[in-house]
This record gives structure tokens, sequence and C-alpha cells, in this order.
């Protein structure tokens, strides 16, 4: 064995190795091939054959180092393809894990996309967890709240936007309420019953934006005056379809009227209360210093001034007010 | 009312001396207080004294000068008040500043303690009624244009104040008792402005009826406060700026003309308020010959007033005609003789 394995090394010392592409660069298209063990053999064979030829070595010892040659071989080509199989057999079985591997990457990219979808399945639901069922349920009534508040403010909003159209709606009577009034003496001239109705004295107005508010209320005030009085010589005519239609024209404008006014007049600050005819009394405010006090301003002359008498401007007031 | 009436002689009394010698009128100013009343001699006498006063700690040394001094004074929460026009000087002298019972044409709410002063010193320009009852009118600004004040507080306290005097009180506005006093040769008829230390009044009357009254709160302390912010200098130097004699139409120094600059931005500023109320004013009436505008109030006392004022007047484009314009040649006391003037018709 080791003689054939010196041999197999020489040889490989000997050899040198080339590939097919150097060999074919060298001009080479063929080459003989033949197995290194087989020089070996026929190496043995032929120092066997010396040997026997030679009568150096006794033929039984010739048999002997042939057979011990040919258990050596044996072992050494046992060993060869038990080497071989065992290459094959991890060749299988890398190719066995390989699919292996395939198989699991394949499985494990499945599994991931199945936790995913479990997690958010369970990040929906929450099954079987109570912090989680605790958390959505907190969440759902935030926004239940959230969404009262909404619908609160919504209601809000349609109540304003209701009260605006209805102040509008009433701007808008009140206009034609007070068109109504304009027509009022044009249709009670053509009524047969002919009806007198006092016109509003004038009243002088004040300059300034509260003046003319002032004014303006005391117009209306006027006008509906005027509507009263009319209203009460409908009442004491004769008995008339249109005048009892005029009447009751009258008395339902009147009373939007007054409405109208008190309203009006409340929010221009005109109230509709009185002043009382007693002064407001401070007198309170000088208690206490109604004490006398001590002073000197007795013994004290003011300066004084003298000036023009008022004579004349007393004779052109008096004459003025024609007295 | 007799012939002899229409052509009466102010110098002699073609009435009874009692019927003439009624009534008194009361100018309650910021910066005086001054009770017109008629004498004997046809004429009329005005008291006037400064409102202001100022506290002194009380001792016996103290009130014993200023008793040989004559300096009227009152003991009150044991001190001494010193009023009138002698605290001012007082003020000079110890460095501080007077104490005024008014501002801005109004009673003060800074200065309740005021009251018994400004009443003592009421007390003693007004004296006693000739008759119990007397009338006595005193005057009130009007509403203010440019801030918000409450007339009726003031209006009330002076009221009960001159009743408790045994007189009849009634209020009548400032700048109508300057047409009272000031227009009589023109029926009546005209605008009147007084131009007091805490505010400026306005009136436009027909024939002795107001048609439009306004105040403006700005006066002699506007002028003084914004010359002192302008200069740097106390408020007390400004009014003595004011008040030494100079005229805004030449100033002679940078402090005159500061003084002359801030009086035409309020003269300016109270003829475009006229204006301004005048042409949105309804049912005003139509004057169809031009209208004398008379001035009056301590604060047009300082000289140039009327020069500068028509040079003003001259600028805007008033809406109304206008004759003459002057100012009255007793600026100080024609509000005082308006107030007369209502309370011996009896207005």
């Amino acid at each position: 064995m080791e003689t054939v394995n010196e041999i197999k090394e020489r040889l490989s010392a000997k050899s040198r190795t080339a590939t097919l592409d150097e060999l074919r660069s060298e001009g080479r298209k063929q080459v003989r091939l033949i197995r290194a063990e087989h020089i070996a053999a026929m190496v043995s064979q032929a120092v066997h054959a010396a040997i026997e030829n030679s009568g150096l070595i006794d033929p039984a010892e010739h048999e002997q180092l042939v057979e011990k040659s040919r258990e050596e071989f044996k072992e050494i080509l046992s060993e060869r393809q038990a080497e071989a199989k065992r290459a094959e057999e991890i060749e299988r079985r890398l190719a066995e894990r390989t699919d292996e591997l395939e198989t699991f990457r394949s499985q494990v990219t499945s599994l991931d996309e199945a936790l995913n979808q479990a997690r958010a399945e369970l990040a929906e639901k929450g099954d079987g967890d109570p912090e989680i069922k605790n958390e959505l349920e907190l969440a759902q009534r935030s926004v239940m709240s959230l969404e009262a508040e909404v619908e609160r403010c919504k209601g809000e909003t349609e109540s304003a936007r209701a009260e605006a159209e209805a102040a509008k709606a009433s701007v808008q009577q009140l206009q034609m309420q007070m068109q109504q009034l304009q027509q009022m003496p044009q249709q009670m001239q053509a009524m047969p019953m002919p009806m007198q109705m006092q016109q509003p004295a004038p009243q002088p107005q004040a300059a300034g934006n509260s003046d003319m508010m002032m004014s303006l209320f005391q117009e209306m005030a006027n006008l509906k005056a005027s509507m009263q009085a009319g209203q009460q010589q409908v009442a004491a005519a004769p008995a008339d379809s249109s005048g009892a239609d005029v009447g009751a024209m009258l008395e339902k404008l009147t009373s939007s009227l007054n409405d109208r006014l008190e309203t009006f007049g409340k929010k221009m600050g005109i109230s509709a209360a009185v002043e009382s005819d007693v002064p407001t009394d401070f007198s309170g405010l000088f208690k206490g210093a109604e004490a006398n006090l001590e002073s000197n301003m007795d013994n004290v002359e003011v300066k004084k001034k003298t000036g023009g008498g008022i004579a004349a401007n007393l004779a052109k007031l008096k004459k003025l007010k024609g007295g | 009312m007799t012939e002899e009436n229409d052509n009466i002689d102010p110098s002699t009394n073609n009435t009874t001396e009692t019927e003439i010698g009624l009534g008194k009128g009361l100018d309650v100013g910021t910066a005086n207080l001054a009770a017109a009343v008629q004498n004997d001699e046809g004429g009329i006498t005005v008291n006037v004294e400064r409102n202001a006063f100022l506290d002194i700690p009380s001792d016996v040394y103290s009130k014993n000068m200023l008793s040989k001094l004559k300096v009227p004074y009152v003991v009150h929460n044991t001190k001494l008040v010193v009023i009138g026009e002698a605290a001012f000087e007082l003020a000079n002298v110890f460095g501080r500043e007077t104490r005024r019972p008014m501002m801005d044409g109004l009673i003060s709410p800074q200065e309740q303690d005021a009251l018994p002063m400004m009443k003592m010193i009421i007390s003693k320009i007004l004296g006693e009624p000739q008759v119990q009852g007397e009338n006595c009118y005193f005057c009130v600004p009007a509403e203010s244009l440019d801030v918000d004040n409450n007339i009726v507080y003031h209006q009330g306290l002076f009221e009960t104040m001159i009743n408790s005097m045994g007189y009849q009180a009634h209020a009548i506005n400032e700048a109508h008792a300057v047409v009272f006093s000031e227009l009589a040769e023109n029926d009546f008829t005209g605008i009147g402005l007084s131009f007091g230390g805490g505010m400026a009044n306005a009136c436009i009357a027909y024939k002795s009826i107001p048609c439009l009254s306004f105040s403006v709160a700005r006066g002699g302390d506007w002028i003084d406060k914004n010359v002192s912010g302008v200069l740097g200098v106390p408020r007390s130097k400004a009014t003595h700026i004011k008040e030494r004699g100079i005229d805004i139409r030449d100033p002679k120094s940078r402090e005159e003309e500061a003084v002359a600059i801030y009086y035409r931005s309020l003269i300016n500023y109270v003829l475009s308020n006229i204006k301004t109320r005048f042409e949105s004013g309804q049912n005003m009436p139509s004057f169809n010959d031009p209208v004398d505008i008379a001035c009056a109030g301590g604060t047009s006392m300082i000289g140039g007033f009327i020069e500068v004022f028509r040079d003003e007047f001259a600028k805007i484009d008033f809406p109304i005609p206008v004759g003459r314009i002057f100012r009255s040649e007793e600026a100080l006391t024609a509000v005082a003789k308006g107030c007369l003037v209502a309370a011996a018709i009896g207005e």
C-alpha cells in the first residue's frame, strides 16, 4: 500500500495539472487518460515480473508480496469507494438540506404573513385580551362622546341659523308692514266713509345718531297712535264690511307694531320705562361734612371782578319770549 | 312788558331792584369757580376762586400764620387744608402739586374728600341767598364726544349741594350760558364756545334755543399735559408758560412754539367736531344769515387766540355761514354771567 501511494505521490509530484483550455491552447485536441492506480499497478506488475525473473526473491515471498499488494489495493479501493459514497451521501444530504431550507424559507414567509394578519386581526378584535378589550371600550366611548359633541355643535349651529332666519323673516315682515302702513292713508281715502286721521305732529329732532334713533322711535310711536285713532274711528263708524276689514287690519298692524316698537326700542337702548320725577338725592354724600369745620373763611375775602350788566340780555330774552 | 324795557339802559334800573337783583349764576369749572350776582350799580359782581386745595400738617403755628396772612384754610381730618389760589402759591413754595376736586370738567372720582372743600368754596363765593329758594343756575358740560362720562352724577351732586345752601338749583349747559352772555345782540342765535380747563363745550343756538350741544375732553389741562410731555417739564411749568403772557401767533421760543401747536390742535379739533355734528344732525335750523361765533373761558384768554381761531376756521369748509368770530371781553367770567342771565330770567 505504501508503495502504491508512494508511486502515486511521485506521479503527482511529477505531473502537473492543466485545464482543458490550456491543453487546447497547447494545440492538443485529444489526450489519453490513465489512472494513476493503473500506472501504479503496471509498475507493480513490472516490479513483480522483474523480481520473479531476477530470482532474487523467493517465489513464495513474491506471492506474499503480491497478495499483500492486492490487499493493500483492495483496502485503498474500498477506502476510496467509501469516500466516494460518503461524498455522494454528503451531496445528497446537502441537496436535501437545501431543499428543506427552501421549503422552510417559503414556510417562514407564509407564516410571517399569517402572523401579521393574525396580529392585525388581534389588534382589531382583541380577542381574549382583557386589557385590549378595555382599551377598545375606552376608545369607543371617546369616539361616541366626540360624536355627541359634534352633534351638539351641529344642533347649535342649526338653531343659530334658524334664529338668524327668523330674525330675517321678522325684519322682512316688519318692512312689509311698514309698506302697508304707508299705503294705509290711500286705502282709507278710497273708503266710502270718510275717515279723518290726525297727522302726527312734527317733532323737533336733535342731532346725533342717538337723537336720530330717538326721532325715529318717536315717529313710529306717533304712527302707532295715528293707527289707533283711525282704528277707533272705524269702530265708531257705521257697520261696513270694508270698514270692518280695515279695522281688523289696523288692529292687527297696531298690535304687531307695538311689539316691534318694544323690541326695537330695547335694542336701541331706548327703554319703555319712564324716568322718575323725583330727582336723585345725593345729600348722603355730604354727611359728616355738614358738621361745622374749623375754618377762617369768614375772615377771608374772595377775589371779586366786576362786569357789564345783564339788563340788555334780560330785555332781549324777554322780548324773544314775548314777554 | 313795557316799551321802556325794550331800550333799557344797562346802567339804570327801570324795574324793581329785587327783580333785577334776584338770581345767581355759578360757573363750576375745572380750574376756577365763579359766582355772578347783579350788583347795585347795574352791573354784575363775580366772585372767583381757584378750584384747588392743598393739605399741610396742622399745628398751631401754621394755623396762626395762615390766619395772619388771610390765607383761607379749613381743618379737615386733623389736617390744615388751604383752599383756592393760595393753595397754588403754597404748592410752589413746598414744591408740591395742588389737589384738584374736578377733572376733565366733572367731579373727580379720585378726590371724594374734596367735596367738603368745594362746598366751602362755593358757599363762600355764592354767599347767602337773598331769599329762600333763590334761583341759582350752575353750568354743566354737555355729553362728551370723545370720552364716556357721567354727567348725571356730577349734575345731581351740585344740585344737592346748592339746594342745601338755600337756593333752588338748576343746571344749564356751559356753552349755552356763553350764548346767553355774548350773543344778545344776535337774538341769542349763533355758536357759543367755552374753552375751559378740563373741557371745551359747544352750543349752536337759535333764538336762545339750543339746537346742538356737545363737549370734548380737551381744554387747558390737555394743553398743559401735552406741552409738558413734549418739553419734558412739569405741568405747572407748562401752565406758567401758557399764562405768562405769550402770543400764540408769534411764538418766541421752543416752549411757546409747543403751546401754540397744541392750541391750534385744540381749536381745529373743536371746529371739526362742530362741522361733523352739524352735517350729521337732522332738522338743524337753516341759517340764511351768517351767525357769530363767541368764544369764552379761561383757556381762550391767551394772546392771539382769536386770530389763530380764525386761521383754523378758514382751513375748513364750515357748513353754515359765519359772520363775526370774537372772544368775550370777560372771557373768565362769561359763563358765570350767562348762568346769571338764565337765573334772572328763570329759564
